[in-house]
């Protein structure tokens, strides 16, 4: 149940239709002519945002804002030459600032927190102390009531408006963000919406691999790629373990070297597996430092079978060994959990013959044992 | 709430939602080594009815499979716990169903990952109501040595559980937000020449069970735990209700602690890590944040992983 923010285009288009508010978007990308944009929405001033998940889009300049089509066209074109593919576009609602209001809610434990402040807009955090759950405005009590029903029906856990303005008592939600729950996007009346999760950042293609390989597997697979050109590259098993493994690397001051963060857990299959680690050898292969070390490793597992995710491990290792020999990459392991020896036994032999044997602890080793030893060889090389 | 004392001197029966037969045999299997009479699991629902096959030792069994909880038959004077195998989806519907149609549950453990944020939510409101010690979503479950393995925790074979010697009771408590971790630091304790009172992974999801200020409690009271060791993450505030259940003076034992979760300061933006709730929005949520503020009250804070072995040996 982690949490995805869905585009604002999305979100207005459940929100509107559920509260009754008359709205018109357009979701366009770089190919989007100004025709097209006069056509659809006729003679009105009008805004264009990246709607790609960014927080504060006003103060980094990807807002334009109370334009025509043909200056909304060009600001589209020059955004997308800056890596953003995106867009929303909708028209200007006239008001003053004084009309900005900001309001929000967020699922916790018991129920739904609303926080709302008369005052918003893109300050709303120099004066975040005004921002509190009171509400003495009838209309917008109104529209928490029912914007909560809206937020439990769809499995919502975050949703920020701001700024909300009421205007001659009606509501517009001119900038809103919303945040829904990735453990229900399977359920009917989520994935009815037919809802795409958004990412801020952009993912490299193996990111997107091991992202479609995690969609498609019960069992989970993580991976961000930090720097392509990094020494230290992570093979690593259990959500926790793998934050402290990662933090030890950053803590032993190779921080800048660690190339990557990722996680394999929930039993995976030996396919999974190699699939998975498929995909780092690749990165790991193109990075342009001149000595590189993998490290395998992860707790003792309570119940993913070490043997049988490790076979998975050893056959994209073998298929990449000379280009690993010829790199002189090192392999450091650190594993426990069920059929251990057997996986450890396994791993050991294949490095060993081929060369790219650098360490294989088993549990009796402490977890971060295995980043002392790989970090060391990095620390000769200086 | 069940007491960690009673815990230890009723016996325990378990009824495992959904056919796992790993994680199922490896109760059996502690069970066993602890010297128990009779396996805890009493029976196992599923879709399906008649036996299925599993260990006593070196015997074969016969476990009962249910359709229906009505059909159970509990003994009146155990603690009864579930054990909810089932997919994220169908943890809310099947834990109610049973807990409200069988009587006296004291507790139970929800193993499944992507439990829904609303689900966690009604599933905090049965804990509640009906006073349950209530694990999960997405944890590996609890293990009481010689009285009690409710999940996969500390292993599914019998080497892992002989290793961490788990028919032999101590004095260090674990308390962890992390499945794998939990096992980790069973590991580490047993490297540590110390045996366990308790251990439990609340899992990494948004809205753990039992509650953390819930889960010290349970260790302060417990006479036979002398400290707690406990694995947090970045993401969340539930470490500051910890400081202020030490300065009310509600948690006196020595806790150790290790936060991890300081890598994400390398990244712009916080990503989201293996764990659901694993992200920090906030400066407060940040790894770094947590330890220093912990560590400001006079819990015992790790700066590393590797300081760990030593501390806990001197627990």
């Amino acid at each position: 149940m982690a949490r995805v923010r869905i585009s604002e285009f999305q979100a207005k288009k459940i929100l509107t239709k559920e509260l009754n508010l008359p709205w018109q978007g357009l979701q366009v990308d770089s190919r989007i002519t100004a025709a097209t944009i006069e056509a659809f929405f006729g003679p009105v001033e009008l805004v264009a945002k990246v709607d790609q998940g960014i927080k504060k889009r006003a103060k980094q300049g990807l807002v334009s804002i109370r334009n025509t089509p043909g200056v909304l066209r060009s600001f589209v074109k020059a955004k997308s030459q800056q890596k953003f593919s995106q867009f929303l576009i909708e028209p200007f609602v006239p008001h003053t600032a004084n009309q900005e209001q900001y309001l929000s809610l967020e699922r916790v434990r018991d129920g739904i927190k609303v926080l709302y402040s008369p005052h918003g807009g893109v300050e709303i955090e120099d004066h975040w102390q005004q921002v509190n759950s009171t509400i003495s405005d009838p209309i917008v009590k109104k529209l928490v009531a029912k914007l909560k029903t809206i937020f439990d029906k769809y499995y919502f856990s975050f949703l920020e408006i701001n700024p909300l303005v009421v205007k001659d008592e009606q509501i517009y939600l001119l900038d809103l963000a919303v945040e829904i729950d990735d453990a229900a996007l399977n359920i009917p009346v989520v994935s009815n919406l037919q809802i795409e999760p958004i990412s801020p950042i952009k993912l490299s293609s193996s990111e997107e691999q091991i992202a479609k390989l995690d969609k498609s597997s019960p069992a989970s697979l993580k991976y961000r790629l930090l720097n392509p050109n990094g020494s230290v590259w992570m093979l690593l098993s259990g959500g926790g373990a793998s934050l402290v493994l990662a933090d030890e690397v950053a803590d032993f001051g190779f921080g800048q070297e660690l190339a990557n963060y990722g996680e394999y857990s929930g039993n995976p299959t030996m396919q999974d597996t190699y699939l998975y680690t498929r995909v780092i050898l690749t990165d790991l292969l193109k990075s342009k430092s001149h000595q590189k070390v993998l490290v395998i490793a992860g707790g003792v597992a309570n119940f993913t079978d070490v043997a049988k995710t490790f076979q998975g491990v050893i056959k994209a290792l073998e298929e990449n060994k000379q280009a690993l020999k010829k790199q002189d990459v090192l392999v450091f392991v650190r594993r426990g959990g069920p059929n251990q020896k057997q996986g450890l036994a396994l791993m050991a032999r294949f490095l060993k013959d081929s060369g790219l044997y650098g360490t294989v602890l088993d549990s009796s080793a402490v977890l971060t044992e295995v980043i002392k030893l790989a970090v060391k060889i990095l620390r000769k090389e200086q | 709430m069940i007491s960690l004392k009673q815990i230890r001197n009723t016996n325990n029966q378990i009824i495992v939602l959904g056919n796992h037969s790993p994680i199922i045999q490896s109760i059996l299997d502690f069970d066993y080594l602890c010297g128990q009479k009779k396996p805890s699991v009493i029976g196992i629902m599923g879709n399906g009815r008649g036996k299925a096959k599993y260990f006593w030792g070196r015997q074969e069994i016969l476990l009962t499979l249910f359709s229906q909880p009505q059909e159970l038959q509990p003994d009146a004077k155990s603690n009864l716990w579930f054990l909810n195998l089932l997919s994220g989806r169908r943890t809310l519907t099947s834990s109610h169903d049973l807990i409200t149609s069988v009587k006296n549950i004291v507790g139970g453990s929800l193993f499944a990952e992507n439990v829904p944020e609303v689900h966690a939510q009604a599933l905090s409101d049965l804990a509640q109501k009906h006073d349950l010690l209530l694990i999960g979503s997405a944890s590996v479950g609890m293990v009481v040595p010689g009285s009690l393995k409710l999940g996969p925790i500390a292993g599914i074979t019998p080497e892992q559980l002989i290793n961490v010697k788990l028919s032999e009771p101590g004095t260090l408590a674990i308390i962890s937000a992390s499945g794998g971790m939990t096992n980790e630091l069973i590991n580490l304790v047993s490297q540590a020449g110390k045996n366990l009172s308790f251990a439990f992974s609340t899992g990494g999801d948004r809205f753990p069970q039992p509650e953390i200020t819930i889960a010290f409690t349970l260790a302060e009271n417990d006479p036979q735990t002398a400290a707690i060791i406990y694995y947090g993450e970045l993401g969340g505030t539930e470490e500051y209700e910890l400081i202020k259940l030490k300065q009310q003076g509600k948690l006196t034992k020595p806790v150790l602690v290790h936060i991890s979760g300081t890598v994400a300061d390398l990244f712009a933006q916080s990503p989201q890590f293996g764990h659901a709730k694993a992200k920090a929005e906030t400066e407060l949520e940040k790894a770094s944040a947590k330890r220093q503020a912990l560590k400001a009250a006079g819990f015992l804070v790790t700066e590393k992983f590797s300081d760990l072995l030593k501390l806990t040996k001197q627990l």
